[in-house]
């Protein structure tokens, strides 16, 4: 270990976790569940409203006392289901081989952008 | 020549073996992507010991070997490029000279989850997956390091000498 691996080491770590902090702090009260399938919105529900979503076949997204999981899905690896829930916003959920992303938002936050 | 070759098949063999024991270690906080990475460290060592075409190959035939093996093709995409991009990075790096073998498995680490985000955001077109980037940056840079220190470790007990490969 050199004095140089040192200093690589610490600045990376700080600057990904002020990005995590960032992210969480920049926040606003969530309560939009957006799904999109295939680069498209595939539907917005609310996260404080009990309910299960079916995506295509076998896709299942439930949303269950403010948090989201994904109960079932028909990919070979599973990620997205041993993931477990989220609940805060800009927390996700991605299905990679299906191309599902299921993203906590909140209301105001339009399609394509990030309003902080 | 045919000491590189059987050098090659072997750390090739390491690697793909170090993949499939990582297949039964579950994720700690459950999220696709953050694991150690053991198979690093083969490739790691070859950064520093051979040369840039060697590493690469080692590296390409091992991610080819573990899709077809065990995660299917659609992991071949993305371990291809966030390879790519982590060999590159390790290379350009280990020849400045500035860090040592930990540092360079950091840059690595972080090339690598580069890559993956650059695959998964033209699969998505979506910028939301930037909280999840930033986690699997948090865990590659402290999965690099103890990649790196294992390394090292490789380095000091093995009798190898690079010039002598």
């Amino acid at each position: 270990m050199k004095k140089s691996d040192i200093y690589l080491i610490v600045i990376s770590f700080s600057i990904s976790l002020l990005f995590i902090l960032w992210i969480t702090h920049s926040s606003k009260p969530s309560s939009m569940v957006v799904i999109y399938v295939e680069k498209e919105e595939y539907g917005r529900y609310d996260l404080f409203s009990d309910q299960i979503i079916e995506i295509e076949d076998s896709n299942i997204v439930v949303i269950e006392n403010g948090m989201v999981y994904m109960e079932e899905a028909n990919c070979t690896g599973k990620d997205c289901v041993h993931q477990g829930t989220i609940q805060y916003s800009y927390q996700s959920i991605v299905c990679l081989p299906n191309q599902i992303n299921i993203v906590i938002q909140s209301k105001e936050d339009t399609y394509d952008s990030i309003t902080y | 020549m045919v000491k590189k070759v059987t050098l090659l098949s072997l750390l090739c063999a390491i690697a793909i073996l170090c993949s499939y024991i990582e297949m039964f270690i579950p994720s700690p906080i459950g999220l696709a992507g953050v694991k150690l990475g053991l198979a690093n460290s083969v490739i790691v060592f070859s950064i520093y010991f051979l040369s840039f075409k060697e590493a690469y190959l080692i590296s390409i035939v091992r991610v080819l070997i573990t899709s077809v093996l065990f995660s299917g093709l659609f992991s071949f995409g993305f371990s291809f490029v966030g390879t790519t991009f982590s060999i590159i990075a390790m290379y350009l790096v280990n020849k400045t000279n500035i860090f040592s073998i930990v540092g360079i498995s950091v840059v690595g680490a972080i090339a690598h989850n580069i890559g993956q985000l650059t695959v998964a955001y033209f699969l998505l077109e979506n910028f939301m997956i930037a909280y999840y980037f930033a986690i699997l940056l948090l865990s590659g840079i402290i999965t690099g390091i103890c990649i790196g220190v294992l390394a090292q470790i490789l380095l000091k007990r093995l009798p190898i000498k690079a010039n002598n490969l």
